[in-house]
């Protein structure tokens, strides 16, 4: 029997059991309403599964139906998921709600000045609501929304805490200057970390021109809304949300912590230089038996893993400790007035001691129907974050100059270098990290007033008044016992605290506040039956200011004597302060003619202060126009397909990435002195451009929405064209226009273009619900108009020679040429000769040489002598030597075919950059009875990374007192001319040979370039959900425990520490194993 | 209606609340144009430029290659004060920055020249006196940035008004035209009866352009054009004015007003520029 029918005959039994108990059929009574909003949803159908009875609702919702105490009714509406129920015992009322199918007719989206219903969206919008970021241990809104949208590129630069928030791009760089979003929050410009993850409703990301340009001269580069959470009325929730997870580096350097290995690395790296080695072999051999036995002690009684220590400072400096985030918000309210009041807090202790940031967030969300014309409401979000004064800068750098035979910290003392014969400058990165006493701390408050006026019926009034603020106090001074450090085979203090005279203090306070006055007046109408009209207009202005004051002393009378007022020597006091503001009004009118043909034009009409009068205003355009196919009655036979609708759009947007006075000519300050006393003067510091404007980007879109098999899988797609022009650039100013700055002109073209791609899948199989999305999308930009077009190539000299000439330096500038992409690798070319040497005649083959262009044989080294004796160059070294070109060195080829093999005309451009051209996501979540398990992945493909020469960390540049890369020791290229047989020896090496100076290997070349695809496993969720009836017991609507992972691994070839990252080694992110509860009562 | 009247007040309070100047933002640092001139305070600072521009290319920190020890490189031979000299190893090239910036430096002293002369009279609410003087100062510096340029390039261009950057593509004037300009400069500030002839010591003004000032730069140009008779009665009059310039020094030779501390064009070390490359 199959198992539906098992079900139905199990129900049917129940059902016929219950009604021969005697139970009378009774009139059930309710509201089937949206899970959204609470309206009633008219149209639904209810159905007695026992009776096969069944009724619609009406216009409010309501319906009347009769069943038995036991029966099981279903409630099924277009565009929401089905519900089943059972009729309790005495029960006649029933209120139902429903949730919106996801990707279905009825979800609605969060665009620009409103919403839309999915279905009639002609825009292009991604959004995610706070489902898919739930439960999550998130340390700030931005990297959550990674691998989840398509075409929005999230790359998180840095896992400090306190600072660890994403950059975001949408659609790929079509710009050279700034690729930042707008981000709105609840209709207000703000930062998208100044909100806390957990109070968040949705996020939008508006993608085209006709969805963004209701934002106008602020959305060239995407806008992302963000919605927070409501009160519900009549209703009253307490949840609560807490993770604690553990946290480790995603990644960690891989360096040589053998101290004896070390040493003999950096002797090799100077005796292949024919230097002399910096350790005795004495030294070596000490460390050698010493690291043997390193509980054993030496003659003077130190033991000997602190005598001879082999550190690992990547395990030193990296620890595992905690993250902890808690929160907790009331959700309500009355008949009038809904409330959210949440207050959060996170501690996260970073994977970096001293590195930590405690957070405290409150957010107030308050609406009050006043009465039936007047709504009033308010959206306050206050934030609290205290900074720990770990120097992670200062830190990170130190990380690579220091070597393995230094102690980190023994008994709270700092360790020194251990031998003489050490760098004395090797440093020990607990004093960096411990060098700063003080605090840091930042605050946040953001408040809206609002008010809604439903003038007449289909007309209303909106106006909103908001005042956000940002400010850092920091009160930093030295602290003096970082610098005390110890040698501990001695038990010598080497380095000494400094004296309170040599100690500063500095004070500094920074502020930026925002001030944005918001109008809107809708109208909706519906005329006759098939036309559906809406409009509004609005009136936007906002005012920013930003100042800072800071300043510092030097000379403390005493360590604990620190305020400014106490300390002696004033050394530096500053203070900038800049504004901007934007005025504007804007309209959009919808109109969809049965449903079925949509159209939507926008115009946004800007003036922003960065630009003169003349040049300040102008218009942002768009049109959109939707087909729903599906609605035509030739496709309804088609049952398989539920939606179809086309989609296109065009229009423009502007960036005004200027400064902000870059306008105007202005008098900067100079010094003479008369009679011996100071005097000020005024002269132009900076040539006008009046014609400054905003760069202009125009945006063609088409795109197609899809469901087929009854909503099971959707698909939406969009091929996307965006042209910036008006590029910001600077120009070069002939001499004769003295010494005032060049101004800044409108100048660059770049087009930028891809698709995106999302598709999702939703279902039961056997019981397990599944929902399933992927998005993939391609983005590729192009300098269009620049400085003019590379012209390179040989023209005949006055005497008659060929030369090579190249307008090169004239037409790149900031990595910038026309028809390159933007930031295009420009590099060389790594020799690759056929393997041959000599020509029959004895003559050198100029197509010889290395295979993969490293000298690895006798052979190789006597080609490029042979090639040196013939002519030719062979750049930078251009000599077979010992400390210029040898055994283990690279060499470049000439593309030109000058014969000078590497100069400066021999680099090309590779097709590629450090910025993906492909960036993908897939997230699912599985649910089977109680239990749920749900995925992130996000990755990023088609982009390569230039890595060489980070001392330590990659190449083979090796310093007296740095860190060596275990990946290059391990397989560098060695070579001992005078042994053949040396079983050192290791000439098919990976790595160039270790050097302590070296120019040959550490150009920019492919040898160095890496493709920098990832893949990674953002978060993972295994969940158990407390069974419906035990919760009802405690009180609880809804509790869940979970395990959740964030960036539990990544795939990568990149050797660095994270491509995501880039090349720098800074504070790596985070991978956290985190348990949670999540419980509603 | 009472539910529109509401609405209506309601819109009118919130659109009224918009502030008429929100777009017009100036730097906090820096002056805006559209101000510069227009005050007395204003009018001296942008005159007190001119005379930094001969800073210009000074480095507080160490050499560079402007200071008055710097010029023995001209008159000793193989002498090399501050490094490598490509100009006296004779390896210097059209691209050596030493002459694009000595250029762009005396074309800025003559922009600072040109606004002021330009915009005081437009817009400056300073007494007449004051202006006249400043603006005799004015074209005395003017005078003596082309005199500067016309010594190493003999005839360059001459710019008067202020200029965009888009202008700046007038063709060289010849050697003569310079000097020209240069005496027409000098003698203008010579005829302006609001320029005193001397500052004494001590007084808060002592530093500034002068008539003593403009008939030794005159003399020094009429050298320059071999006017020797103008040449002396300018010099004649440097002593007039400075008394103290000892009896019997040769009139013509220009290191006795080097040697006379109260013709000094500026208080600081800048002032001596004027003199030393002054070898007739």
């Amino acid at each position: 029997m199959p198992k539906h029918d098992f079900r139905r005959l199990l129900f049917a039994v129940a059902a016929i059991l219950l009604s021969l108990t005697g139970f009378g059929q009774t009139q059930i009574k309710g509201v089937i309403s949206s899970a959204r909003d609470n309206a009633g949803i008219s149209g639904a159908s209810i159905m007695n599964l026992r009776t096969k009875a069944g009724t619609q609702t009406d216009a409010q919702g309501t319906f009347v139906l009769s069943a038995n105490t036991g029966d099981r009714l279903k409630v099924t509406s277009i565009g929401y998921l089905d519900k089943e129920l059972i009729v309790l015992k005495g029960q006649t009322t029933l209120n139902i709600t429903l949730e919106a199918a996801d990707g279905s007719m009825e979800s609605v989206v969060v665009v620009g000045y409103g919403t839309q219903k999915k279905v009639n969206m002609t825009g292009t919008v991604s959004m995610i609501t706070a489902k898919d970021i739930e439960d999550r241990p998130l340390t700030n809104l931005s990297t959550s929304l990674s691998g989840l949208m398509s075409g929005v590129s999230v790359s998180q630069g840095s896992g400090q805490p306190g600072s660890d928030g994403a950059s975001i791009i949408v659609r790929g760089r079509g710009t050279l200057s700034g690729t930042a979003p707008l981000i709105v929050i609840d209709g207000v410009i703000g930062a998208l970390d100044a909100v806390n993850p957990q109070d968040v409703e949705s996020v939008s990301v508006l993608k085209d021109a006709a969805s963004a340009s209701i934002y106008g001269s602020q959305a060239g580069n995407g806008v992302i809304l963000i919605t927070t959470k409501k009160g519900t009325r009549n209703k009253l929730s307490v949840n609560y949300m807490g993770t604690f997870s553990t946290t480790a580096p995603m990644n960690m350097p891989r360096l040589v912590t053998n101290y004896a290995e070390h040493m003999r690395l950096t002797n090799e790296a100077h005796t292949n230089l024919g230097q002399a080695a910096k350790y005795s072999a004495l030294t070596i051999n000490a460390w050698d038996s010493a690291s043997k036995i390193p509980n054993s002690l030496t003659p003077s009684g130190v033991p000997n893993f602190l005598a001879y220590p082999n550190t690992d400072w990547a395990d030193a400096f990296f620890s595992k400790l905690l993250v902890q985030n808690h929160n907790l918000s009331i959700n309500g309210g009355s008949d009038k007035t809904t409330y959210l009041l949440s207050v959060g807090y996170l501690n996260n202790q970073g994977t970096i001691e001293n590195t930590w940031s405690q957070r405290f967030q409150f957010r107030s969300n308050l609406e009050s129907r006043v009465n039936k014309y007047l709504t009033v409401g308010t959206q306050t979000f206050a934030m609290f974050q205290n900074d720990a004064m770990g120097n992670v800068t200062d830190a990170f750098n130190f990380l690579r100059q220091t070597t393995p035979g230094i102690v980190p910290k023994y008994q709270g003392r700092f360790g020194y270098a251990q031998t003489s014969e050490e760098n004395q400058q090797a440093n020990n990165v607990f004093s960096f990290l411990n060098n700063r006493l003080g605090k840091d701390q930042t605050s946040r408050f953001n408040t809206t007033l609002y008010a809604t006026l439903n003038i007449i019926k289909g007309l209303s009034f909106e106006t909103r008044a908001n005042y956000q603020m940002r400010q850092n106090e920091s009160r930093s001074r030295n602290n003096p016992a970082a610098s005390e450090r110890w040698n501990f085979a001695t038990n010598t203090q080497m380095s000494f605290p400094q004296i309170p005279a040599n100690l500063s203090s500095s004070y500094g306070y920074d502020k930026n506040y925002q001030i944005t006055i918001d109008n809107v007046l809708r109208y909706t109408t519906t005329i006759g039956r098939d036309h559906d009209l809406s409009a509004f207009v609005g009136y936007n202005q906002l005012y920013y200011n930003y100042y800072n004051l800071s300043a510092s002393k030097q000379g403390l009378i005493d360590y604990d004597l620190y305020v400014p007022s106490t300390v002696l020597n004033p050394t530096n006091t500053t203070g900038s302060e800049n504004d901007w503001a934007i005025r504007s009004l804007f309209g959009r009118v919808n109109y969809a003619f049965k449903g079925k043909y949509l159209l939507e034009g926008n115009l946004r009409y800007d003036g922003v202060s960065r630009f003169s009068p003349s040049t300040r205003f102008g218009y942002f355009p768009s049109a959109s126009a939707g087909w729903r196919i599906s609605d035509e009655k030739f496709m309804q036979s088609v049952k398989w397909i539920n939606n179809l609708k086309l989609r296109a759009s065009w229009g423009e947007l502007g960036a005004y990435a200027s400064g902000n006075y870059d306008w105007q000519a202005t008098y900067s300050t100079n010094l003479y002195s008369f009679n011996n006393v100071q005097a000020s003067g005024l002269a132009i510091g900076r040539y006008a451009n009046p014609d400054l404007r905003w760069e202009a980007t125009n945006i063609k879109n088409i795109g197609f929405d899809a469901s087929f098999f009854g909503n099971k899988l959707n698909v939406e797609f969009d091929v996307f064209r965006r042209n910036t022009n008006g590029i910001l650039s600077s120009i070069t100013i002939p001499i004769t226009a003295g010494t005032a700055s060049a101004p800044t002109v409108n100048l660059a073209a770049v087009q930028n273009q891809g698709f995106d791609l999302t598709v999702g899948t939703r279902g039961t199989v056997a019981g397990i619900r599944y929902n399933i999305n992927g998005n993939f999308a391609y983005t590729q930009n192009k300098v269009t108009q620049f400085r003019g077009k590379l012209v390179e190539g040989y023209v005949t000299d006055a005497t008659g020679a060929k030369v090579y000439q190249s307008n090169l330096s004239a037409v790149y500038n900031s990595g910038a040429l026309e028809d390159k992409q933007i930031n295009e690798h420009y590099i060389y070319k790594i020799y690759r000769g056929n393997g041959t040497y000599f020509n029959a005649d004895g003559t050198v083959n100029i197509g010889g040489g290395p295979k993969d262009g490293m000298l690895r044989t006798a052979d190789d080294l006597k080609w490029a002598q042979a090639m040196l004796a013939a002519g030719y160059r062979l750049r930078p070294g251009n000599s077979v030597r010992r400390d210029a070109i040898w055994y283990g060195d690279l060499l470049y080829a000439d593309l030109n075919g000058d014969g000078d093999y590497g100069n400066s005309f021999d680099r090309q451009f590779t097709g590629t950059s450090a910025l993906p051209k492909f960036i993908f996501g897939l997230s699912g979540d599985l649910s089977w009875k109680q239990f749920d398990i749900s995925f992130i992945f996000s990755g990023a493909a088609g982009h390569q990374l230039q890595f060489v020469n980070v001392n330590g960390f990659n190449g083979s540049s090796v310093v007296w007192g740095n860190h060596v890369s275990a990946d290059v020791a391990a397989d560098r290229y060695f070579f001992n001319d005078a042994d053949p047989n040396d079983p050192k020896n290791n000439i098919n090496g990976k790595y160039t040979r270790l050097k302590v100076a070296d120019g040959q290997n550490t150009v920019a070349s492919d040898w160095w370039l890496y493709d920098a695809t990832w893949v990674k496993l953002r978060n993972l969720q295994l969940g158990y959900n407390l069974p419906a009836s035990l919760a009802k017991k405690a009180l609880i609507q809804r509790a869940r425990i979970f395990f959740s992972g964030e960036n539990l691994f990544m795939i990568t070839p990149f050797p660095g520490l994270d491509p995501e990252m880039g090349t720098g080694f800074t504070y790596p992110t985070m991978k956290q194993y985190a348990v949670g509860l999540n419980v509603t009562f | 209606m009472k539910r529109i009247i509401i609405s209506l007040s309601l819109i009118s309070l919130v659109l009224g609340g918009c502030k008429k100047d929100l777009l017009d933002t100036t730097p906090y640092d820096q002056l805006s144009s559209e101000n510069m001139w227009s005050t007395d305070n204003l009018t001296v600072l942008g005159v007190n430029a001119i005379y930094s521009a001969m800073r210009l290319g000074q480095n507080t920190g160490s050499a560079s290659g402007v200071e008055l020890y710097q010029y023995d490189r001209y008159a000793v031979a193989g002498m090399q004060r501050d490094g490598t000299d490509a100009m006296l190893l004779g390896t210097i090239t059209p691209g050596n920055a030493l002459f694009s910036t000595n250029w762009r430096n005396f074309y800025e002293g003559v922009i600072r020249a040109n606004d002021a002369i330009a915009n005081i009279p437009k817009k400056s609410p300073s007494p007449d006196a004051k202006k006249a003087r400043l603006i005799a100062e004015s074209k005395l510096l003017r005078a003596y940035f082309y005199y500067r340029l016309n010594q190493v390039w003999k005839g360059v261009p001459i710019y008067l008004e202020p200029f965009a950057y888009t202008e700046a593509t007038k063709p060289r004037s010849t050697e003569q035209q310079v000097w020209d300009q240069v005496i027409k400069d000098l003698t203008e500030a010579i005829n302006e009866t609001n320029l005193p002839n001397r500052y004494a010591k001590g007084n808060i003004d002592y530093g500034r352009v002068t008539k003593g000032t403009a008939y030794a730069l005159r003399g020094k140009a009429y050298l320059y054009m071999n006017k020797w008779a103008e040449a002396a009665a300018d010099f004649a009059q440097v002593m007039a004015v400075h008394p103290s310039v000892p009896a019997g020094t040769p009139t013509w030779f220009p290191p006795t007003v080097l040697t006379c501390s109260r013709i000094q064009m500026v208080a600081n070390s800048t002032g001596i520029k004027l003199f030393p490359a002054l070898r007739p």
